[in-house]
């Protein structure tokens, strides 16, 4: 039987932001939050692995006082429990902080046998939380893992690494982050999102964790957020028949290194 | 948080909105083609709770109130007004009437299996060629010993012939005019029970409309809905239920077609600029997202009513009299904006249009929404 901790992110939903052409800066007023799509992908296997093995899952995050609207999205989608890491100022953290609140709760959480988070957010996208908690808690991390068997204490992961594959097979308590296609995240029914409001919900709030002050001081400082915009070449072959036209084309196709 | 929503009710909404994307969107345009009606989509509102929604959880209901409800039919309805209205017909007319008027063995029997999608409901009141109990084939049950025996045809049943339990209204008493209806659940496959036909249909086509037959429909005195003569009653507060859904089916519909408008606006170049920045195309769409607006917070108050067991109908029939002014209104806007692309079937629109046009006529009450909303002020 599986005691697993699941890591999830609150963000604000991507395709909520809008971008103002002229400055580039993020509109975000509109944008309401939600759990980062890949961490759905986790919350999901969890459920999975509880359903087919027993056990239990308790989700987790890190996170400002907003974090306590996900809580019941969380548990709606399986785990019996779920834990919220608060700091008010995690809105400054970077991928050091946050890991070292999550080992922090991780510890107090009890026992585990292993620590499921995405291979990345949706926000973000610096992969570095998971393998900075495996660390700070001293258990192996695996990564890109597609495929994870559970068999008696041992539990063997499939990840994929380019274009192959490998099988790792891990004892005790372990990291492993991954890949969207691991699961695919069932939506929660109206019975399931009623029922989560009935689950326990614990709250930590950081500063009762017992870190020095160093551990919760951002290694990285944010400078600035601003749209991306891709800059288009607006080139409109005109002269020359299709033939001359399609040759134009390909040449500076491979003159710019595109094919 | 969007209007005073609990999180249960958010989360509700998100997956309501997910689950359409996901499963109802991309088969939108095909049930509206092939006038099928969707049994693989109505299977999976089932395993979402969708079909039981604010029933109650003594008879698999979710138990999740009118509001989440209303909620759920507006996302989908974004997506298909036909899929919105095969449940609104399910739920806020069948199962609503059950729940409200139903004995203890009959909501056991009919609204567990209703809420796990075993059973579609379905409203069987109009009749052909006249007003329900007047015309030539109106709905007659005579007793007969513990039974009773209904003979007439019904039609514009709204998932006829797919249903398996219609709640059925006929004449108990033929010389009491209206005070003599009364309601009766008889079974899809009760013998002598048939479908004339279906109804094709300008929109809505996935919610299959069909007249049926009542040829000496043998029932038990048990399949009598309330009482004797209340027939009546049971409809107006049905339908009054429904009108608030349907509301929320109007402004799901012209959200997704002012959308449609929006992105079109940006896009369509005329004058060298888009046409979104003319002053007219911008007075309709600021008209429509208005309205849309208003709509919208009157079904969510609406359904708030419903939920805490409070006199719903004035605002039901307001909800009745302007979600039909501003739905058409807003999709004859939308067609204009996007001119000739609008019109054509290419487009998304031509289905919204129908749609709303049928959401608005199909469940014309008893009596007008004005006479409901004047009754209130001046009873």
């Amino acid at each position: 039987m599986q005691n697993i901790l699941v890591c999830y992110k609150w963000i604000l939903n991507e395709q909520e932001i809008k971008i103002d052409p002229n400055t580039l800066s993020l509109d975000t007023s509109r944008a309401k939050k939600r759990i980062s799509e890949y961490d759905k992908n986790a919350i999901e296997l969890a459920a999975q692995i509880v359903e087919a093995q027993g056990g239990s899952s308790i989700a987790i995050s890190y996170g400002g006082a907003d974090v306590k609207q996900s809580l019941k999205d969380a548990l709606a989608r399986g785990p019996e429990r779920a834990i919220w890491v608060n700091d008010p100022n995690s809105d400054k953290a970077d991928a050091y902080v946050t890991a070292n609140a999550l080992a922090a709760a991780v510890r107090q959480a009890g026992d585990y046998s292993m620590i499921l988070c995405a291979d990345t957010s949706a926000d973000a996208s610096n992969q570095q939380v998971p393998l900075r908690l495996a660390v700070l808690l001293g258990i192996p991390a695996i990564t890109c893992v597609i495929k994870l068997d559970v068999e008696g204490e041992k539990v063997i992961a499939t990840r994929r690494v380019g274009d192959t594959t490998e099988k790792i097979s891990v004892e005790g308590p372990a990291v492993f982050t991954v890949l969207p296609e691991i699961a695919q995240p069932r939506f929660p029914t109206v019975k399931q999102v009623l029922a989560a409001g009935r689950k326990p919900q614990l709250e930590l709030k950081v500063d009762d964790l017992g870190l020095e002050s160093e551990k919760l001081t951002p290694k990285r400082t944010l400078r600035e957020i601003k749209g991306y915009t891709m800059s288009r070449k607006n080139i409109v072959y005109k002269e020359g028949t299709p033939a001359e036209i399609a040759a134009q084309l390909v040449n500076n196709l491979i003159k710019e290194g595109v094919i | 948080m969007g209007y005073p929503f609990t999180e249960e009710q958010e989360i509700i909404q998100q997956t309501a909105r997910e689950f359409t994307q996901e499963y109802i969107e991309p088969v939108a345009a095909e049930i509206d083609r092939t006038a099928l009606h969707p049994q693989e989509i109505v299977h999976s509102l089932a395993e979402q709770g969708f079909m039981g929604t604010f029933l109650p959880g003594d008879f698999g209901g979710a138990e999740a109130g009118f509001l989440s409800y209303a909620l759920i039919i507006e996302e989908i309805s974004k997506s298909s007004g036909a899929v919105a209205s095969i449940l609104n017909h399910h739920a806020a007319m069948a199962a609503y009437s059950i729940n409200a008027w139903g004995s203890k063995e009959q909501k056991e029997q009919y609204l567990t299996a209703m809420c796990e999608g075993e059973l579609l409901g379905a409203f069987a009141f109009y009749e052909p060629d006249a007003a329900p109990g007047v015309g030539e084939h109106k709905v007659i049950a005579r007793k007969d010993g513990d039974a009773y025996i209904l003979s007439g045809r019904k039609c514009y049943v709204a998932n006829g012939g797919v249903a398996g339990i219609y709640v059925v209204f006929a004449l108990t008493d033929l010389g009491a005019g209206l005070k003599g209806m009364s309601a009766f659940l008889v079974d899809g496959d009760a013998p002598g029970l048939s479908v004339a036909r279906t109804i094709k249909k300008m929109g809505l086509r996935g919610c299959q409309s069909a007249e049926l037959i009542f040829d000496n429909v043998k029932i038990p005195q048990s399949s009598l809905l309330g009482t004797e003569g209340a027939g009546m009653a049971i409809v107006a507060k049905a339908q009054a239920a429904a009108s608030v859904a349907e509301g929320a089916i109007v402004v799901g519909i012209a959200q997704a077609a002012m959308d449609d408008a929006v992105e079109y606006g940006k896009q369509r170049i005329q004058f060298k600029q888009p046409i979104a920045r003319f002053p007219a195309i911008q007075t309709m769409l600021a008209e429509m997202a208005t309205n849309i607006h208003m709509l919208r917070l009157a079904v969510y108050h609406a359904a708030g009513l419903i939920e805490n067991d409070e006199p719903f109908t004035a605002e039901a029939a307001m909800i009745k009299l302007f979600a039909a002014r501003i739905g058409q209104s807003a999709l004859i806007d939308v067609v204009q904006i996007e001119g000739g692309y609008g019109y054509s079937e290419d487009m998304a629109v031509s289905r919204y249009f129908r749609d709303i046009k049928g959401v608005v006529i199909k469940t014309c009450s008893v009596d007008f929404p004005e006479t409901v909303i004047a009754k209130s002020l001046l009873d």
